[in-house]
């Protein structure tokens, strides 16, 4: 499947803005792309494949851009005959397609619209709003764990601007279940079954490690 | 976005060990680096620029050597990428191929 040039298109959008897309299945939009993950995509991967997030950045994330790798014909690696293999897993930019979400700390945001790929089978329509197709895409806990990530993130860069002790190796930054499985044997706990537990005590590592850092709370950051 | 340490890691500093953990993050949220200096921006467009991984040395015109890409996009969406702590998810193309790039928006001229 060749490549097309692809780019945003001169809209941005809001969540009540009138928006629908279908999509049809046809794997254009899993050719040729760039997928970014972020920690918590990595987690959901690791879920939808009953696999350890360490297996999964080995395998399947290129380490030097958090993307998803892609096969020789650039198809993504994770379709198949059938489809995605992740689709209970799949990433935000996946779930977004074929819009884009920008963000910021004080949750200001906007929609960026991707220009359609020409023989896309996807059906574009105004019969529902982006906030129903987010909906409809499951989107909501990836922005919660994108938001939260992202204090993490505000966080650091305070740290950066200002001495403090030195607080070690930090947690493991996108292999949740190494920092959560070596924190749970330390205090010699059970590890939660819980895909969202296990976020909530990885975002608590971080918060602990940075306390130790004598960043200030978030809230002040 | 990797957890992967060499063999035998070297102790690092607090700034060192930090910035790692701020660019592994930064990485996986498409948190841009750091908006550029208000200039003005009347008689420019806002354009999406790739560059190289690991570029120190942006050219603000976007005609660097490391620049690899880019493209046009709408105002409010240079507007929300250029603030210090913004990040976005977006499925994008190929960028010529080449894989490392980092965005930044710059202004363009028309």
């Amino acid at each position: 499947m060749a490549s097309h040039d692809m780019t945003l298109l001169p809209v941005a959008r809001t969540r009540e803005s009138a928006f629908a897309y279908a999509c049809r299945g046809c794997g254009r939009c899993c050719h040729h792309k760039r997928i970014r993950v972020d920690t918590y995509a990595v987690a959901r991967l690791a879920e939808a494949l009953n696999v350890s997030t360490g297996e999964v950045l080995d395998r399947y994330i290129d380490a030097d851009t958090s993307t998803l790798k892609q096969t020789d014909e650039g198809a993504c690696t994770f379709l198949d005959d059938s489809g995605c293999a992740v689709h209970s897993g799949r990433p935000l930019a996946c779930r977004l397609y074929p819009l884009g979400w920008f963000s910021d700390r004080v949750a200001m945001e906007s929609f960026g619209e991707l220009s359609p790929h020409p023989e896309t089978d996807g059906i574009y329509s105004t019969d529902g709003t982006v906030a129903d197709y987010l909906e409809a895409q499951g989107t909501a806990p990836y922005e919660r764990a994108a938001q939260r990530y992202a204090e993490v993130l505000w966080r650091l860069n305070a740290a950066l601007e200002m001495d403090g002790p030195d607080p070690g190796e930090p947690p493991p930054i996108a292999d949740v279940d190494a920092a959560v499985d070596a924190d749970c044997k330390d205090r010699d706990v059970p590890v939660p079954d819980d895909l969202e537990a296990r976020i909530d005590l990885h975002l608590e590592l971080l918060h602990r490690w940075l306390d130790d850092a004598g960043t200030p709370p978030a809230s002040s950051t | 976005m990797s957890d992967r340490q060499p063999d035998a890691p070297q102790p690092i500093s607090r700034r060192e060990s930090l910035k790692r953990a701020a660019g592994a993050l930064a990485l996986g949220l498409g948190a841009p680096m750091s908006a550029l200096a208000a200039e003005s921006e009347d008689e420019r467009k806002s354009v999406l620029a790739f560059y190289r991984a690991g570029s120190r040395d942006f050219a603000f015109d976007g005609k660097g050597n490391d620049l690899v890409h880019k493209m046009e996009i709408p105002e409010e969406v240079a507007e929300m990428l250029m603030r210090p702590e913004a990040f976005g998810y977006i499925k994008l193309g190929d960028i010529e191929g080449r894989r490392g790039a980092v965005f930044q928006v710059i202004k363009d001229r028309r």
